[in-house]
């Protein structure tokens, strides 16, 4: 019953804060901001920058391509272009340089006021390669560009498939779905394991500690603690899910033009780049299209794996939150409680650096060890969740984790009762 | 009803902070505990309260080992005061009167009655950092005795009270006595403790060196006012048999103290 009185106490004092409801609110606003600042920005009517050009070679020059954002403008020599952005009437002066060989390898962007965007940077250069490659293919070569865009989209696709159930793996997918589940109980381990901190910090210092151990016994008043920040957090965290998952839908409502005016934007902006096809191309090398990813996340057994991440989630934040309780025992001071906390979270910190090597191989040895060390599974655990694990191993790393949180606890209120009195 | 303290013997690492300590409280009494800083009495009381364990010896409620159900019939103040700051008065000791076996409807109900009692019924639903000390101390005793306990300690309740509020807290532990409960005062206020209490233990140099009913110190020490005879004691490590000695060795101590410091006016403490 004490167990339950504490909990309730430490639930309700958090909840009724003012700031509890503010970070409730303001992580979703955030979150909505981050999804709606973009778009808006890229939906902005940009200045045209102007770039006088001075090509030696001859062979870029009546090539670039103006577009809504750059205006290129050859000019007769150097001393022309340098005049004109002295005068403002070029932003910036591109000099490609000719040597003694015959494929130019040089060019400089002159400013004078401003440094040039990297967004501008960019345009310029990607511009500059794809006449070079193009003018290389087809007079080197003899390969015109559609010839060229056609062999570049030209691609075998690997797939990888259960022999068993038919299932493709998804290995990317599941491998960024890992790492978000990892990173979000990482998250969960931080911010509210550093509320006990700042819960038993504050128990000690109103001094109302020792009425609390005279009524009830340290590990049940550490228990109760922990239990009802966690409570508390899990609603934050549900309310914030919620509540960014309903801005962002509103958002998407709200604001279908501008979604789709963007994506016509980008459309276009490939398109005026001539190399559309190779660009798509270069660009389906680094990260899996938006088919395959939703293919992914669909062919993820969704029903196993947001049981198992709330329950390793939980089970985490429980394991580490005596310790956090401990830590606040012990320290004095809130300045020391960051490189306090990241100390006691190094484990974590280990298994999220060991990601990449479980990605590698999500059954070898070290994945396994680490997700049965109870220090590590939140976190390594959950990263080979998406990849399927056998019932037995997430069997064995749960009881692993529950059976060290009553020992962890009562470890904690041992130091905490040695602390206090 | 009484409470043994039996043989506690408590060591903070190679300091002994109780050395075969033996007391009885009982039932209807108030007992005053008296010492120097550092003489443990705050570790016999949370020894008494169940918060720490001896390195030997035993806490007998009536018959049997005290118990954590037998905990829950202590009223505590303890001596450093703490309040919640962010919670309002009524609900705080609401949570005080739960975690001792009251109904929530129980707690709050006694809660008004205690605050009224101790004239202080405006202060419900203020936050704590809204109150003066006195009366953060007058709502923490009234968290200590929400729950009618059985054994009242009280650990320096008067620091902090004006003379009227101290009066008023005086009034509250006849009320305790007289209802059958064990009180045990630990206090400095030696005029408070000899107006309120039956008995008296005096702890010095982790040992009890007195513990017995106010008439018999009075016998060894006639004509003596009581903060006299508590000087007396914990400086000569008198062990209650015989007062003269404790006296004569005061005497003595000083007079070496004066020997070896011959320009030092010293005040002798019984003068």
């Amino acid at each position: 019953m004490s167990l339950w009185i504490i909990l309730c106490r430490e639930f309700r004092s958090r909840v009724r804060r003012p700031a509890f409801w503010i970070l409730s609110l303001a992580i979703p606003l955030l979150v909505a901001a981050l999804y709606l600042i973009p778009p808006l920005l890229a939906s902005r009517p940009e200045r045209q920058v102007c770039v006088a050009v001075v090509d030696e070679s001859g062979l870029f020059a009546s090539q670039l391509q103006s577009s809504p954002a750059v205006a290129y403008q050859p000019v007769g020599g150097v001393a022309l272009g340098r005049r004109m952005v002295e005068e403002d009437a070029a932003d910036a002066l591109l000099l490609i340089l000719a040597r003694e060989t015959t494929i130019p390898t040089e060019a400089v962007l002159y400013y004078q006021a401003h440094s040039p965007s990297t967004a501008l940077q960019a345009e310029v250069d990607h511009q500059l390669q794809t006449i070079l490659r193009n003018s290389i293919l087809l007079d080197v070569h003899g390969i015109a560009v559609e010839d060229y865009a056609l062999i570049a989209r030209t691609r075998i696709h690997l797939r990888t498939q259960d022999m068993a159930t038919g299932r493709e793996a998804y290995a990317q997918v599941k491998g960024a779905l890992g790492l978000t589940l990892a990173l979000l109980a990482l998250l969960v381990v931080l911010v509210f394991g550093g509320q006990v901190t700042r819960g038993v910090m504050e128990e000690r210092h109103s001094r109302v500690v020792e009425m609390l151990v005279s009524s009830v016994s340290p590990f049940r008043l550490l228990l109760g603690k922990v239990l009802g920040i966690g409570a508390a957090g899990l609603l934050q965290f549900a309310l914030w899910l919620l509540l960014s998952a309903a801005a962002i839908g509103g958002i998407h409502v709200a604001y279908a033009d501008l979604f789709d005016r963007v994506e016509q934007q980008q459309l276009h902006s490939l398109a005026t780049k001539g190399d559309a096809a190779v660009a798509q191309m270069q660009s389906a090398d680094q990260m899996p299209p938006v088919s395959e990813l939703m293919q992914g996340l669909s062919a993820i057994d969704w029903v196993t794996v947001l049981p198992w991440f709330f329950l390793f989630a939980m089970t985490g934040y429980l394991l580490y939150a005596s310790l956090f309780a401990a830590l606040g025992a012990r320290l004095d001071k809130d300045a020391d409680t960051a490189a306090f906390t990241l100390l006691l979270t190094s484990p974590l910190l280990v298994a999220l650096c060991c990601v990449p090597a479980m990605q590698a191989d999500p059954s070898g040895a070290l994945a396994v060890t680490l997700s049965l060390i109870p220090f590590t599974a939140p976190v390594a655990l959950l990263f080979r969740l998406p990849f399927g694990l056998p019932v037995w191993q997430v069997m064995l790393a749960l009881a692993l984790v529950i059976a060290a949180i009553p020992l962890c606890t009562a470890a904690a209120a041992r130091l905490y009762r040695r602390r206090i009195l | 009803m009484k409470i043994n303290l039996h043989q506690l013997t408590h060591s903070f690492g190679a300091h002994k902070v109780l050395d075969t300590v033996s007391l009885q409280l009982d039932g209807g009494s108030v007992t005053g505990l008296l010492g120097l800083n550092g003489a443990g009495k705050t570790t016999l009381i949370r020894i008494l309260n169940g918060m720490l364990s001896p390195d030997s010896g035993s806490v007998l409620w009536s018959d049997h080992a005290l118990s954590p159900d037998d905990c829950r019939r202590i009223g505590y103040l303890p001596e450093e005061r703490g309040l919640y700051p962010r919670m309002r008065v009524d609900e705080q000791l609401c949570f005080w009167g739960r975690l001792k076996g009251l109904t929530a409807a129980e707690a709050q109900r006694r809660a008004m009655a205690w605050l009224q009692r101790l004239a202080i019924p405006e202060v419900a639903t203020l936050l704590p950092s809204q109150l003066s000390k006195g009366t953060q101390q007058k709502v923490q005793l009234a968290a200590a005795l929400l729950h009618d306990p059985q054994l009242v300690v009280l650990d320096e309740p008067f620091s902090g009270l004006d003379p009227l509020n101290a009066l008023l807290l005086q009034e509250v532990v006849a009320e305790i006595r007289s209802r059958g409960a064990a009180v045990l005062i630990s206090s400095h206020n030696i005029a408070a403790v000899e107006t309120l209490c039956d008995r008296l233990a005096i702890l010095h140099d982790s040992r009890l060196r007195f513990n017995g009913t106010l008439d018999a110190l009075q016998q060894d020490f006639p004509q003596t006012a009581l903060n006299e005879i508590f000087v007396e004691l914990v400086v000569s490590g008198f062990n209650g048999s015989n007062g003269s000695n404790g006296r004569d060795n005061l005497n003595s101590q000083f007079s070496t103290l004066n020997s070896q410091f011959p320009h030092v006016s010293l005040d002798h403490p019984l003068s």
